[in-house]
């Protein structure tokens, strides 16, 4: 079978993050998650936007809860999907930081033609994958290489984010292998990684310019010179250290660079990351 | 052997020369403090020779009256090591186990066999040095043995050790000439100086003796008493010590005062610090005097007694060890400054130890807080280049893994810390951190507390002076200017982070005010300060 656009569709949650390129492509679907302000209810990105959501943030009491979609809202979409195409391909936030997956392999034991893909990422890095993907729907794809390549991506991308506080992170209980983390008064600036799906520390630095020094570094490490590279940038509204990462790639001598456009970090994903997040994703094709 | 034998090295004799060098260090130290090569409050060499030797002495006290010679030496040499502060002590303790290895074996000490201990006193010294630098105390030390074994026919032991020594003062006379940044500063070698005065001391020591000194150095004299109290067993129950700090200190007054709640009373220090111990009853009301004259630290009030039950407890393996912490590695840091001790705990640093410039910890203060860790491996982190070797003395003194990242300054030691993770083995924290303080440049804002010329740099007495690097690259009337032109030069190279530890003084309130000017002039640049606390340095700043 050939994956292309005529016989595959793709999934995704909210936390997917797309950019608007992505977001509006007709075989690309979306399930929100819900986010909660005390007792109000807002489907992530369909009612309530990033920015408003980041206003919001910085006023509200209490901090914002999440939960995932409900199997059925998946099961929905798949149905609807499954009149017109073949395939579908169900792509989720890390199965260790949310039950977006569980929902979604409920769904997918009901109907045939669905395959969920835990993406063990978040917000740009699901982006980044999801347009690897989209691509390979655009020139047609034996299935086996489309999965393979699925299998690859999962094994070889590089996830790294920095945020501006760790105050969300820490409160919001989604920090796995960080949580041991000290060092407060220091201006200390660890970057995350996502290992295996979940949080963990890649360094310790201080300062910004370091994190982002030590981000680059970790490129330049895991990417040959001469092959394509595939980044994914995302950030929760923090334009001037986004322009930094950028150049410092763009920099890097002797890579070729596909930056892919950039997304913005949604409310769900920002209600654990918090504003300022700069998150980075690479794959080498 | 010649009929000029002295007795073996009875614990008395022993304690006899001890005392009598302490007390000659003791006499002299501010003397041997004033002769630091940098124009700042430094790791005060004879303070530390003193509290090292102190140590010694102390440790003697203790031994039973009849213990073989051999133990004695041995004896000797661990107190040494234990109580060794700063590069001079560390040295000194290692001069001290080669002398003793050679006194230790039987027989009486003859001027064949000083010769031969001052010759293996030197060699071990010359090892534990990495790189031996000529113009120090290990050439004093090595010329003191060459003048050993030309001498050691002569007719009579006062005559052999007149000679060692005016080679010894002649040598500490030279080393301005070897070693150029003595000559800059005009002074002699301090840790030299105090060799000699140690020497000289115990010499003059043995009953009846009294060699000349140099006419350079000839001062008024007193007697060399050993201090008597000091060789009794305390009757008392506490042993007291702290650390005074204040202006103006009179050692003396304090002295009289203090002398009559108890014995074994030595104070030591200069008029801006005092390290006071003390035996006694009423350890309140020592700390009630003494906390009037300043601000008291390092405040440590054992029960002698409860002490000799608890080791006696612990011999017999009563004593249970805590349990083990689920972290793999902790780190033991060399801190001075209160706000400098939060940052360091803020990081996971959880094992501090006082001290830092002029109050250089002993390798059993560092030993004491290695003890306390549950974690299989131990990192220290100096934090001062005179407490680097001090820590080197640590990994054979515990079957922990204890490993030294030399770490200059507070600042570096910082940025090691902030790359600490304790899930991590000792090795590789270890190495991360050596990492991370690779590039990292720190600078000093202080007061010249003498006119000097260092580094190129013309400085009069209480100018500010910047240091990078512990070299001096500017001095003026005012903290702003030099402030300014210190993180002028470690901004150079495009680093993007300043740090500024504020210090306790006047200046550091200016210090603050000019580096929140400079954020204006250094927009890209992340200008993070905080309140170290440290005494002497108006700011501590590092770069990377």
């Amino acid at each position: 079978m050939i994956i292309d656009r005529t016989t595959t569709a793709i999934v995704v949650d909210s936390t997917a993050d797309l950019p608007d390129y992505l977001a509006s492509d007709p075989n690309v679907s979306m399930v929100p998650l819900t986010v909660y302000f005390g007792e109000e209810a807002y489907l992530d990105w369909v009612e309530l936007k990033p920015q408003a959501f980041y206003e919001r943030l910085k006023t509200s009491p209490v901090l914002p809860r999440t939960s995932q979609p409900s199997a059925g809202a998946f099961l929905d979409c798949y149905r609807s999907l499954r009149e017109r195409y073949e395939r579908v391909y169900s792509v989720h936030l890390s199965s260790k930081l949310s039950g977006t997956c569980a929902s979604a392999e409920i769904a997918q034991s009901q109907i045939d033609g669905v395959r969920v893909v835990d993406s063990e990422l978040a917000t740009g890095g699901i982006a980044l994958l999801v347009d690897r993907l989209v691509e390979r729907l655009d020139r047609g794809t034996p299935e086996e290489e489309f999965d393979a390549y699925i299998t690859r991506f999962l094994a070889e991308k590089t996830f790294y984010f920095l945020p501006t506080t760790l105050e969300y992170l820490l409160k919001g209980g989604r920090i796995g292998r960080a949580s041991h983390l000290v060092g407060t008064l220091l201006n200390i600036k660890p970057v995350l990684s996502i290992e295996e799906g979940v949080v963990d520390v890649f360094k310790k630095v201080r300062g910004v310019t370091q994190a982002l020094q030590v981000m680059r570094d970790g490129f330049v490490e895991r990417t040959q010179p001469g092959r394509t590279t595939y980044v994914g940038l995302s950030h929760a509204f923090n334009e001037p250290v986004l322009a930094q990462m950028r150049e410092l790639i763009e920099a890097v001598d002797d890579r070729d660079v596909r930056l892919i456009p950039t997304s913005i970090v949604g409310p769900v994903i920002g209600a654990y990351v918090g504003p300022g997040a700069v998150a980075f994703c690479f794959i080498q094709e | 052997m010649r009929s000029n034998a002295e007795d073996s090295l009875t614990v008395s004799r022993a304690r006899e020369l001890l005392s009598a060098g302490f007390a000659a260090l003791e006499r002299r130290k501010q003397e041997i403090n004033d002769l630091n090569v940098y124009p700042v409050p430094d790791g005060d060499t004879g303070t530390n020779l003193a509290l090292t030797v102190k140590g010694m002495v102390e440790s003697i006290t203790r031994l039973p009256e009849e213990l073989p010679e051999r133990e004695v030496c041995a004896a000797i040499s661990q107190a040494a090591l234990m109580g060794a502060r700063g590069n001079s002590g560390v040295i000194l303790s290692q001069i001290v186990r080669g002398a003793m290895e050679v006194l230790g074996q039987d027989g009486p000490v003859t001027q064949d066999v000083l010769t031969r201990a001052l010759r293996h006193a030197t060699d071990t010294a010359y090892r534990a040095v990495r790189k031996p630098v000529e113009g120090t105390m290990l050439t004093v030390l090595r010329e003191m043995a060459e003048a050993a074994a030309q001498a050691s026919d002569a007719p009579r032991i006062e005559i052999f050790l007149e000679q060692v020594i005016t080679a010894g003062w002649k040598s500490v006379e030279k080393t301005p000439s070897l070693l150029r940044v003595l000559a800059d500063a005009g002074v002699v070698d301090a840790g030299g100086f105090g060799l000699v005065v140690l020497v000289e001391g115990a010499a003059n020591g043995r009953a009846g003796t009294r060699t000349p000194i140099a006419a350079r150095f000839a001062q008024p004299v007193a007697a060399a008493v050993a201090e008597e109290q000091m060789e009794e067993e305390s009757d008392f129950t506490y042993c007291t010590s702290f650390l005074l700090t204040s202006s103006g200190l009179d050692q003396a007054s304090l002295d009289d005062r203090l002398s009559r709640l108890g014995d074994s009373l030595l104070i030591v220090g200069d008029e801006r610090q005092l390290k006071v111990h003390i035996h006694t009853d009423e350890p309140g009301a020592v700390l009630g005097i003494a906390g009037a004259l300043g601000a008291l630290t390092e405040i440590e009030i054992d029960n002698m007694k409860e002490q000799k039950a608890a080791r006696e407890r612990r011999l017999a393996g009563a004593a249970a060890r805590p349990p083990l912490d689920a972290g793999l590695t902790q780190v033991v840091a060399v801190v001075a400054g209160e706000g400098n001790k939060l940052l360091f705990r803020n990081l996971g640093v959880d094992l501090i130890v006082e001290g830092g410039q002029s109050m250089n910890p002993s390798t059993e203060d560092l030993m004491r807080a290695v003890e306390r860790a549950t974690a299989p491996s131990v990192i220290i982190l100096p934090n001062n280049g005179n407490v680097i070797m001090t820590a080197e003395q640590t990994p054979g003194l515990t079957e922990r893994e204890v490993i030294v990242v030399p770490t200059r300054s507070i600042q570096t030691g910082l940025s090691a810390a902030v790359v600490f993770d304790k899930r991590k083995p000792g090795a590789v924290n270890a190495k991360e951190m050596r990492a991370a303080i690779d590039g990292v440049v720190t600078a000093e804002i202080t007061r010249a507390v003498r006119g000097s010329l260092i580094d190129g740099v013309q400085i009069k007495a209480a100018d500010v002076i910047g240091l990078i690097d512990d070299r001096v690259v500017v001095a003026g009337d005012e903290v702003e200017p030099v402030v300014a032109d210190v993180v002028g030069r470690l901004l150079d190279g495009g680093r993007g982070l300043l740090t500024a530890l504020l210090g306790l003084d006047e200046d550091a309130a200016r210090a603050a005010a000019a580096l929140e000017k400079l954020r204006e002039t250094y927009p890209l640049v992340e200008i993070d300060l905080h309140q170290g606390g440290q005494p002497f340095y108006a700011v501590l700043l590092s770069a990377e």
